[in-house]
């Protein structure tokens, strides 16, 4: 089922002669998770923000072709309501942070009450989410004095309390610890088994290859590539313009310079490890 | 997870002390009271008893030590000033005495005395206001009367921002100490520090203001709907209502007992 | 004795809260060293005190034999350079250029020295298209680069890089790990806060494990990648090719990706 669907959408920031998008022309599906690689300045941000109805309710500047979130275009959403219905978590965890609540607890509350949910429900579906985030220590805390990585677990569980069904995700980890990162994941993992659509924008490429459905490549402001994982990073083209792919594939295209190919372009680290085992298999039995 | 605490808002949460869990409303219009007798009574001695009122409803409130730190500061700072600056320039008959430039009279002392215990029993007014009531629960009871939702939130938000913008600069100052600026020394020299410290604070202000908004917006801050409210206030129970009543009109007769 | 060197270093905040505890440390010139620990480790405030920002509250920094305690920290910077982890902590001046030659001319530096040590640190860090601009016109990560511009033109003997690979592309990483390449061709250390376990394997010889304020481990990225205490406690992660490496039983020691391609294709 459709959720998104961009139509040759480009756009431009005001006082901006570059295009920032150009000619973007892609379907976004309910219930997968995308994600989405590039250089920096690639576009990938401002695509975040026009999947997230940002443009043109926040940012003016000239937005052509068509932005059709579940049918409708995006101009005749009313902007608030888009916030309901498309969730947005970006890099820094220092402003996603109200400011204005002494508990973590309220704070994850925050979004509920704006949306005007009654207590009794309110009260339960903040337990849930705090259940499902494994914060459970964290709730009596003040949100002010967290870690980053604290603080953004805080506002993914903000953002997951409101129940949106498509979920923007800019850069959630890149100031965050290898620790607070495999957690994100861990969230962000969970929310897709529980069906939402997921856009994800990150440049752990290792992390992409193993999670997402689809894979978007941006360049100056267009989609260079897409497909499945298996399809965008087996190409090698993608190292040579400057992005990067897992680990599990430069292995792969390294062997097959070799003359010692795996049977397939591997791009995961479990995938190299069935791979490497068989070859050890193989080895091994002829001792 | 600590239930208990989480159940703990499903009801006003009261502190158990009476005079705290009043109505921020009815903290506000106590201090206003006491702050118009104050000025109507023109009078030092009025004027210093209620500086010394304070004291006690701070005590009663349980806040004696956070609010005596902040008021004993602020107080003796202002009071002095002022008492000086009036004692210092007010003409009278009644020289006391005369150094260099100045000659102290009687009328001097008199106002001096007078003024700054008025001024220091205002300040007190607002400095207690703001030891025995949370921000929020202010905003919370103005939003009750139908103050908008934006506003408080700007209001709360701001003073969690001067806390922010306090670390930030201390942070801006390190970076540019680490490349070299002389930061300690003579006044030019702190002066030219804080130039550079000026920039990186203004515009990271800026796009965190606008991160900040958007951010809001993910939360559903302009949605239409009517918002609720995880914390709420107590309903004003029957003798709070009588005791604001009651207070209300003791200011009445003291004003008519004054003036008639 | 060491070009830098910490000696049971405490250091405890004002408040009284302990960020440090009993760090010993010897960095020598030339060398480069990665410094790794989960956040709140205490990685930053030990840079700091490497630079004068932080002053021992118990224990001894050298910088070059001078002890910190005797000198401003504006007087270690002709020493040690430190780029902060965000540049927007840092850049003031409204053209990039600017920004660069701001320290060179509070030092009153002659113009020629100014316009010699611009390029270098303009050519280091790959931003000549930038340097007409205003700073916070250009991306975060081209940002990031003006920073470190900003403090190579003072081209101290010792440079301290906090996390320069958050945000980074593949371009961004690759400049990085040029310019760390021609520092120490010319001997001087680089000492780099990092998070990106594969930035460290690749270009870092010696690795520092922080965790709970002390360091817990020494010694080269291969050593510290396979001892699986130091792993755990310090929450690090081995990188990609070490963790299969690992998966797999090989018990080589391999972190770079080379390695395992080799033994691949010579054994298997």
């Amino acid at each position: 089922m459709k959720g998104i669907e961009l139509k040759n959408v480009s756009y431009q920031y005001p006082l901006s002669e570059a295009f920032a998008l150009k000619n973007i022309h892609y379907t976004f599906e309910k219930g997968k998770f995308y994600g989405i690689i590039g250089p920096n300045s690639a576009g990938k941000t401002t695509l975040c923000n026009l999947v997230r109805g940002l443009i043109p309710h926040f940012y003016e500047g000239e937005l052509s072709g068509d932005v059709l979130i579940e049918g409708k275009d995006v101009r005749e959403w009313d902007g608030s309501l888009l916030s309901t219905k498309i969730g947005y978590i970006f890099q820094n965890p220092f402003t996603q942070i109200s400011g204005v609540k002494d508990t973590v607890l309220e704070e994850i509350a925050l979004g509920l009450e704006n949306l005007g949910i009654d207590k009794e429900e309110m009260i339960e579906r903040v337990i849930n989410v705090v259940k499902l985030l494994k914060i459970e220590d964290l709730i009596k805390k003040n949100p002010n004095n967290l870690s980053g990585g604290q603080r953004q677990r805080v506002a993914f569980a903000s953002i997951i309390a409101m129940d949106n069904d498509i979920l923007v995700i800019d850069e959630p980890t890149s100031q965050l610890d290898p620790e607070s990162t495999a957690d994100i994941f861990e969230i962000i993992n969970m929310l897709k088994s529980q069906g939402k659509t997921i856009l994800l924008v990150e440049h752990k490429v290792d992390l992409i290859a193993e999670y997402s459905d689809e894979v978007l490549v941006m360049e100056n402001g267009h989609i260079a590539y897409s497909g499945t994982p298996s399809d965008v990073f087996s190409n090698i083209e993608l190292i040579d313009r400057g992005v990067a792919i897992p680990q599990a594939a430069l292995l792969s295209h390294d062997l097959q310079r070799q003359n010692k190919p795996f049977d397939f372009i591997t791009i995961t680290n479990e995938q190299a490890k069935q791979q490497i085992m068989k070859r050890m298999s193989c080895v091994n039995g002829s001792y | 997870m600590d239930y208990e605490f989480i159940y703990s808002f499903k009801k006003p949460q009261l502190t158990g002390n009476w005079f705290l869990d009043l109505n921020p409303l009815t903290k506000l219009n106590i201090v206003i009271v006491i702050a118009i007798i104050s000025i109507l009574s023109l009078s030092w001695q009025v004027s210093a008893s209620i500086i010394a009122f304070y004291f006690l409803l701070a005590a009663l409130a349980g806040c004696l030590k956070r609010f005596s730190k902040m008021y004993i500061k602020l107080g003796l700072l202002i009071g002095s000033l002022l008492f000086i600056m009036r004692a210092m320039f007010i003409p009278g008959d009644h020289p006391l005495f005369t150094f260099w430039l100045f000659t102290i009279t009687q009328e001097g002392i008199d106002k001096g005395i007078w003024f700054s215990t008025l001024v220091v029993s205002i300040c007190g007014a607002i400095v207690l206001f703001s030891t025995i009531t949370r921000a929020k629960d202010f905003m919370y009871a103005l939003e009750n009367l139908g103050a908008p939702h934006s506003t408080s939130y700007i209001i709360l938000a701001s003073f969690q921002s001067i806390i922010d913008l306090g670390d930030r600069a201390k942070l801006i100052m390190d970076s540019q100490k680490a490349r070299g600026i002389e930061t300690e020394g003579n006044l030019l020299q702190r002066i030219k520090a804080f130039i550079p410290v000026m920039g990186p604070l203004v515009l990271g202000a800026i796009t965190s203001t606008e991160e900040k908004a958007i951010a809001m917006e993910a939360r559903a801050f302009s949605a239409p709907e009517k918002n609720t409210h995880l914390s709420e206030l107590r309903k004003v129970p029957l003798w709070e209502k009588l005791f604001v009543l009651l207070v209300n009109i003791s200011l009445i007769l003291f004003i008519i007992w004054r003036f008639i | 004795m060491g070009a830098i060197e910490l000696k049971n270093v405490t250091f405890a905040y004002p408040n009284g809260f302990i960020a440090n505890e009993n760090l010993t440390l010897s960095i020598n010139s030339g060398e480069r060293v990665a410094i790794v620990g989960q956040n709140g480790a205490g990685k930053t405030t030990a840079v700091k005190l490497m630079n004068g920002l932080n002053k021992p509250t118990k224990g001894n920094v050298f910088i070059n034999g001078m002890n910190t305690k005797d000198k401003t920290t504006a007087q270690i910077s002709s020493y040690v350079g430190y780029v902060f982890q965000n540049p927007d902590d840092q850049i003031f001046n409204s053209n990039v250029k600017k920004e660069i030659e701001y320290m060179l001319r509070y030092l009153k530096l002659d113009e020629k020295e100014i316009e010699r040590r611009v390029g270098r640190a303009v050519e280091l860090t790959g931003i000549q298209d930038f340097l007409h601009m205003n700073p916070y016109d250009v991306p975060y990560s081209t940002r990031k680069f003006i920073s470190i511009a900003a403090i190579l033109a003072i081209e101290t003997p010792y440079i301290i890089l906090d996390e320069p690979t958050a945000g980074q592309d593949m371009s961004g990483i690759k400049a990085l790990t040029t310019l760390m390449n021609v520092l120490q061709d010319e001997g001087k250390s680089v000492i780099t806060i990092t998070h990106d376990m594969e930035f460290v394997s690749d270009n870092f010889s010696r690795v520092v494990a922080m965790a709970n304020k002390q360091i817990i481990a020494d010694g080269t990225a291969r050593k510290i990648f396979w001892n699986h205490d130091v792993v755990k406690q310090a929450k690090i992660k081995k990188p990609q090719i070490g963790e299969l490496a690992s998966d797999l039983g090989l018990s080589e020691d391999i972190i770079l990706r080379k390695e395992l391609v080799d033994l691949l294709i010579n054994k298997y």
